[in-house]
């Protein structure tokens, strides 16, 4: 659907507007004039329509994208590389967790790519239909990332990792995404994927205390024990858990 | 392909594919797209591991009897879809590893092919099916490799377990079926003739002497990697399987 046909709905204008408060109180950009040596990159808008299991509609969604693709090297965005995990560490990890009979926890944070500081000189042309009209040959200067551009996961990375470390996690050596803390003899282990984290550890105090900590820093869910992560089932069993890609494999053979 | 009678192993065990002849296949770009979605399917699979390497050395240009291949392991899917990795509480937490080589396997240029499978407690958290980038001139020379390789995803492991402060084994034990090679690592008489090969024995060996490592002889029955070396007969891929803990969930 396009900006035109989507503007013609009261929902999705009430979801763009969601969208805009959002990124408003997040501090996204600043409105500054253009200058002909800006490279003012475009966006777009893109929905969604989120519903729960049982077909219900749970929400429409608006995002604001950058065109991304639009952003010159050295300009507007330097390094883009951000770590993925590696399984290993993964099945590593929920062995242990198995092992000692801790809960997983799996938290889900909420519009994850927002919360990343960009270190760069970004310019964005103002959103479709939401022009200042004050201002209207004005662009928008990002200070915060937006879903999109070059470097919005290795940004979120960033701030997630800075965050981890300031409260006492060091990172492991061995995978860049795994964070370990210990704290009076309790050992935590955090895996972040993405916006996919798992949080697990000998010691559920310390443990929710983490999570309260965590929450007060981003809009953050703890999903409780894990059932579903990476596209993969998690269920117990009498001596552990089942790792299945059952959807997955479904998906592929179709 | 929802209709297609179901299979019991991912590959035939007389398989023999090779990168010509045949006709080219007219859909590369699906072939890729396939094999891409097959490889994440190894997170929890490490059963299918090998013939899935298998299909992805032909990416570049797959044929009518490579997308054959492919159609034969999503049959397999099929029919064992919700098979699951199976994580199981273990009291001992030790590390353990199996190495294997199949030398001179590749039919195409002589390369052979290794893997390896490390265990901690009961379960398998990682595993390896590839093919090696040298001809190795002699099924000791291929086994070194192996070992080589399963030697340092084994540090890096043990470096995990050391910063996440896990008690584990002094020693991490890595099995393997060449009788020859396992002598090597324990006898320091050596005469290898290239460069590259003497490289992979002073690795090992390095971590054998430092007592990081200890290299231990199995029988070729019990050997678990056999799974990621070589197609096998429905019978042994069975047997492999659950040793892989690829389980079958109890129906609820």
């Amino acid at each position: 659907m396009s900006f035109k046909d989507a503007n013609m709905y009261v929902t999705w204008d009430t979801a763009m507007q969601e969208e805009l408060q959002t990124l408003h109180s997040n501090q996204t950009w600043t409105l500054v004039p253009p200058h002909p040596t800006m490279n003012v990159i475009g966006s777009r808008w893109v929905y969604k329509i989120k519903r729960h299991a049982d077909g219900q509609v749970a929400q429409y969604k608006a995002r604001l994208v950058a065109h991304g693709f639009t952003q010159q090297k050295g300009i507007d965005y330097l390094e883009t590389f951000s770590p993925v995990i590696k399984p290993t560490t993964i099945r590593l990890v929920l062995t242990i967790a198995v092992s000692y009979g801790w809960t997983i926890h799996q938290l889900d944070v909420h519009n994850a790519f927002l919360n990343g500081i960009l270190q760069e000189e970004v310019y964005m042309v103002q959103p479709s239909g939401f022009v200042d009209p004050a201002l209207p040959s004005h662009v928008c200067r990002l200070h915060k990332s937006l879903y999109g551009l070059k470097q919005a996961p290795r940004a979120w990375y960033n701030r997630l990792s800075e965050f981890l470390l300031s409260i006492g996690f060091q990172a492991s050596k061995g995978d860049t995404s795994l964070f370990i803390l210990s704290h009076n003899g309790a050992m935590i282990y955090l895996l972040m994927y993405v916006d996919d984290i798992l949080l697990t550890g000998s010691n559920s105090v310390v443990l929710h205390r983490l999570i309260t900590l965590l929450q007060s820093e981003f809009k953050l869910r703890d999903l409780g024990s894990v059932h579903f992560f990476l596209g993969i089932e998690v269920k117990s069993t009498a001596m552990g858990i089942l790792l299945s890609q059952h959807k997955y494999a479904l998906d592929i053979i179709q | 392909m929802t209709s297609c009678k179901p299979v019991d192993t991912p590959l035939s065990a007389s398989s023999k594919l090779r990168l010509i002849p045949g006709t080219l296949y007219s859909d590369p770009t699906r072939y890729r797209q396939i094999v891409e979605a097959l490889q994440y399917l190894t997170f929890t699979r490490p059963n299918i591991c090998y013939a899935v390497n298998k299909v992805c050395q032909f990416m570049h240009a797959p044929t009518k009897d490579h997308w054959s291949a492919i159609k034969r392991i999503l049959r397999y899917l099929q029919a064992t879809a919700t098979y699951s990795l199976h994580i199981t509480r273990d009291s001992s937490l030790s590390l353990h590893g199996f190495t294997d080589a199949d030398w001179a396997g590749s039919i195409d240029d002589r390369k052979s092919t290794s893997g390896y499978l490390v265990y901690l407690g009961s379960t398998p958290i990682s595993w390896k099916s590839g093919k090696q980038r040298i001809v190795a001139r002699s099924s000791t020379e291929a086994e070194y490799k192996a070992l080589a390789d399963g030697t340092a995803e084994i540090l890096w492991i043990r470096s995990l377990l050391t910063e996440l402060r896990v008690p584990s084994s002094t020693v991490t034990t890595l099995w393997c079926d060449n009788l020859r090679a396992t002598f090597l690592f324990t006898n320091p008489v050596f005469h290898a003739h290239t460069k590259h090969v003497e490289i992979d024995y002073h690795f090992v060996r390095d971590r054998v002497t430092k007592q990081e490592i200890q290299v231990r002889f199995i029988s070729s029955k019990d050997q678990l990697t056999d799974v990621l070396t070589k197609p096998l007969p429905p019978v042994s891929f069975a047997y492999f399987r659950s040793k892989l803990r690829v389980e079958s969930p109890p129906s609820a």
